[in-house]
């Protein structure tokens, strides 16, 4: 029988975090009652919560409320009702969950949700946000601003791409200033893009931590824990302290040669989001295997800094500008995500890939079947492909996903990854590798 | 003695190894019982049955491997491997070279490709839908009312298979009742089923990178119009074994015995592999 393992550690970072989010909830549980201080409704990749703190205001994230339901085995019921409305059964099940949720007035908080100051599309890389958004304005009656973030079709921006989207954040600022009823403060703008610096530069150095042997840190199920505070509490010095606390608590496990696991056997990266109705499951898939998730895409959704990039105080509007063009995940395109995938699978020594395909997620999930191809054919990268979706339980078939990752680890086992017996990753790429892929500097 | 014990959707099947016999390990006895509800209740009257062919007492069993859906089931179980690792491993040992494995069960099918070290390369399953796989067939015999045993026989008396393009179990009921409607032939729908079939397992058998012939496996495998239907499609020599349903639980044997040598400190060989996984 395959050895069953501690799963998870449970530290300061775990309580203050609680904490963190819990606070959140009460700040946005405040506005709902009392309409102060103004909320303003993001979408988390590339969100610019610098120039909210600017002026105190609190972000409403949708994908997070949804994914909280979905935890909490609540989701359908919502999802459900949004489909009665109309609301195509392939659409994206956040949608689905998040405005059947508002309708019916669930919170997935004790508290209530605001009817936000401002609903803010920063569709950065998905279209389906465009919709999401404009109906969220109409259905809670709140003003829109549309930020139109340039899909990245080259490596980087043009610098017309930067402009564009620095005006654009100029007209938000009047918009806030309208709302809130303060004047735009340039100081504290610089202020909060400093904060963030600072949450960027501990949090890529928790991520490199993930490289050791054990690695300390699950790049993928704990990366989830510090998501929250990292896009609410970024650019606050609240995000900056718990920030700090984390590194510190994780760096004094790497000294101690503490692992996620005691006895770590297979490193993994992981491409696509958790199935978060069967969270607990599919996190349990991987602890019977001892198998650490050690670099994630997900955990990059929000923004992509373990590789150098940094907001800079120095020219604030544009540090916020290209973090929403270029230095998040969803805004990148497909060669980049290849190269994002084998730098981590070659730099954080994993075994294997595991692709998770979400379903009512076309936009992001299309061509993972050619990712698969490329990582097994090309790079000889064992590479495992499932399908199930991130927020609708129906669509997770429990036993058949258990029976793909024991396969999958099996197969691993077998062939001696565990041993340190070559498994042709890290090889040069094959004959068929496409010469446009690049490693991202 | 080591028992392998394939708990499938349909039905428990079990394999009775002779641990003593080395590479040249034999089977002793088989044993095969429908699932039902109570997984642990049917697998033991699964082993009873093969103990008894064996003509061997329970007692000489000294370890269990379980394999199939139902793997983690039985709490007298020594290991547990799922059946696409017991597959390739059965498959290989009745055929040293093969290297592409087509297995149809009950629910499930499984599409998956060897290395030269006979390790799993690359698997392929089909997902929640059953419209590839056993339960199927069951379906559309039950509605044409013949024997599921004559079925694979019978479609091979067709004269023009008439094709069920639906990728759904229960839309392609609806067109079976369409073809009854029009006065088609039982023979020829049926040849059309598996002619469907074929369709699915040969576009899973694809991406898994088949390269020659085929070793088909699992309750399926028995039914000729089938083995026929995959032959044409694929242009390549389809071998099914003599006992095509018990080899994922003779594969979990070998494994569990594999295990209990190596715990005894022999040796295991192993193989590279570049594993893809579906």
């Amino acid at each position: 029988m395959a050895d069953t393992a501690k799963s998870e550690y449970r530290g300061e970072i775990h309580s203050r975090q609680k904490e963190l989010m819990s606070a959140w909830y009460q700040r946005l549980d405040e506005a709902a009652r009392t309409g102060a201080p103004a909320t303003v409704e993001l979408m988390i990749s590339g969100n610019c919560v610098e120039l909210l703190e600017a002026f105190d205001a609190v972000p409403l994230y949708p994908e997070i409320n949804a994914l909280q339901l979905a935890i909490r085995h609540q989701s359908l019921e919502p999802i459900l009702l949004a489909e009665e409305l109309g609301y195509a059964a392939d659409n994206c099940a956040y949608v689905k969950a998040d405005i059947g949720a508002l309708l019916k007035g669930i919170s997935p908080a004790a508290g209530k949700l605001p009817k936000p100051s401002l609903v803010l599309c920063n569709f950065v890389g998905c279209n389906t946000y465009i919709k999401w958004f404009e109906h969220a304005a109409v259905f809670q009656g709140s003003p829109l601003y549309m930020l139109d973030v340039p899909f990245l079709r080259a490596d980087s921006p043009s610098r017309e791409d930067v402009t564009y989207v620095v005006r654009q954040l100029r007209e938000v600022v009047k918009m806030l200033e309208a709302i809130t009823g303060r004047k735009f403060d340039y100081g504290r703008f610089r202020h909060a893009v400093e904060c963030s610096r600072r949450v960027e530069d501990a949090w890529s150095r928790i991520k490199l931590l993930a490289q050791r042997r054990p690695s300390p840190f699950d790049a993928y199920f704990d990366a989830i824990t510090l998501m929250g505070p990292l896009y609410v509490y970024r650019a606050s010095p609240a995000g900056v302290e718990f920030f700090d606390i984390a590194l510190r608590e994780l760096e004094a496990r790497a000294a101690r040669g503490e692992g996620v696991y005691d006895q770590e056997k297979f490193r993994v990266v992981l491409e696509g989001p958790p199935p978060y109705p069967y969270f607990r499951a599919f996190r349990d898939m991987f602890a019977k295997w001892r198998a650490c998730p050690v670099a994630s895409t997900y955990s990059t959704v929000g923004g992509l800094w373990e590789f150098g990039f940094r907001h800079d105080a120095e020219d604030p509007f544009e540090a916020v500008a290209l973090h929403m063009l270029e230095h998040n995940l969803t805004n990148r395109n497909f060669l980049q995500r290849y190269a994002q995938l084998r730098r981590y699978v070659e730099d954080w020594n994993a075994h294997g890939l595991i692709i998770h395909f979400v379903k009512s997620c076309r936009l992001f999930s299309a061509g993972q079947g050619d990712m698969r191809d490329y990582f097994t054919r090309v790079l000889g990268v064992p590479t495992l492909y499932i399908e199930s979706d991130l927020e609708d339980p129906r669509y997770f078939a429990e036993a058949q996903t258990k029976n793909r990752m024991d396969a999958f680890f099996e197969a691993l086992e077998h062939a001696g990854a565990h041993r340190g017996l070559p498994l042709a990753v890290s090889g040069p790429a094959g004959p068929h590798a496409n010469p446009n892929l690049k490693v991202i500097p | 003695m080591i028992a392998g014990i394939d708990i499938g959707s349909g039905f428990i099947k079990t394999v009775i190894l002779d641990d003593a016999a080395g590479r040249d390990a034999a089977v002793l006895g088989r044993g095969q019982v429908r699932t039902g509800v109570d997984l642990e209740k049917a697998a033991r009257q699964a082993l009873a049955l093969a103990l008894d062919e064996a003509a061997l007492p329970a007692s000489a069993i000294a370890y269990v491997a379980t394999t199939g859906f139902g793997r983690y089931s039985l709490g007298f179980r020594d290991i547990q491997i799922t059946e696409i690792t017991s597959g390739a491993r059965g498959v290989r040992f009745l055929y040293p070279g093969a290297d592409a494995i087509l297995d149809i069960g009950g629910q499930s099918t499984r599409a998956i490709s060897l290395n030269p070290a006979g390790k799993v390369a690359h698997f392929k399953t089909n997902d929640k839908c059953a419209a590839g796989s056993g339960s199927f067939i069951v379906r559309a015999a039950k509605y044409l009312q013949i024997p599921l045993e004559q079925a694979g026989d019978l479609a091979l008396q067709a004269l023009k298979p008439q094709p069920i393009s639906s990728i759904c179990a229960v839309l392609a009921e609806s067109e079976i009742i369409n073809h009854v409607s029009a006065g088609t032939s039982v023979e020829d729908i049926l040849c059309g089923i598996y002619e469907s079939l074929a369709d699915r397992s040969s576009l899973l058998l694809k991406r898994v990178g088949m390269r020659r012939d085929l070793v088909f496996i699992g309750g399926v495998a028995r039914q000729q119009g089938m083995v026929r239907a995959l032959e044409q499609r694929l242009g390549v020599r389809v071998d099914v074994p003599p006992h095509a349903e018990f080899v994922c639980a003779l594969g979990a044997a070998l494994l569990g015995l594999q295990r209990r040598r190596a715990a005894a400190g022999a040796s295991m060989s192993l193989g590279g592999s570049c594993i893809a996984a579906e």
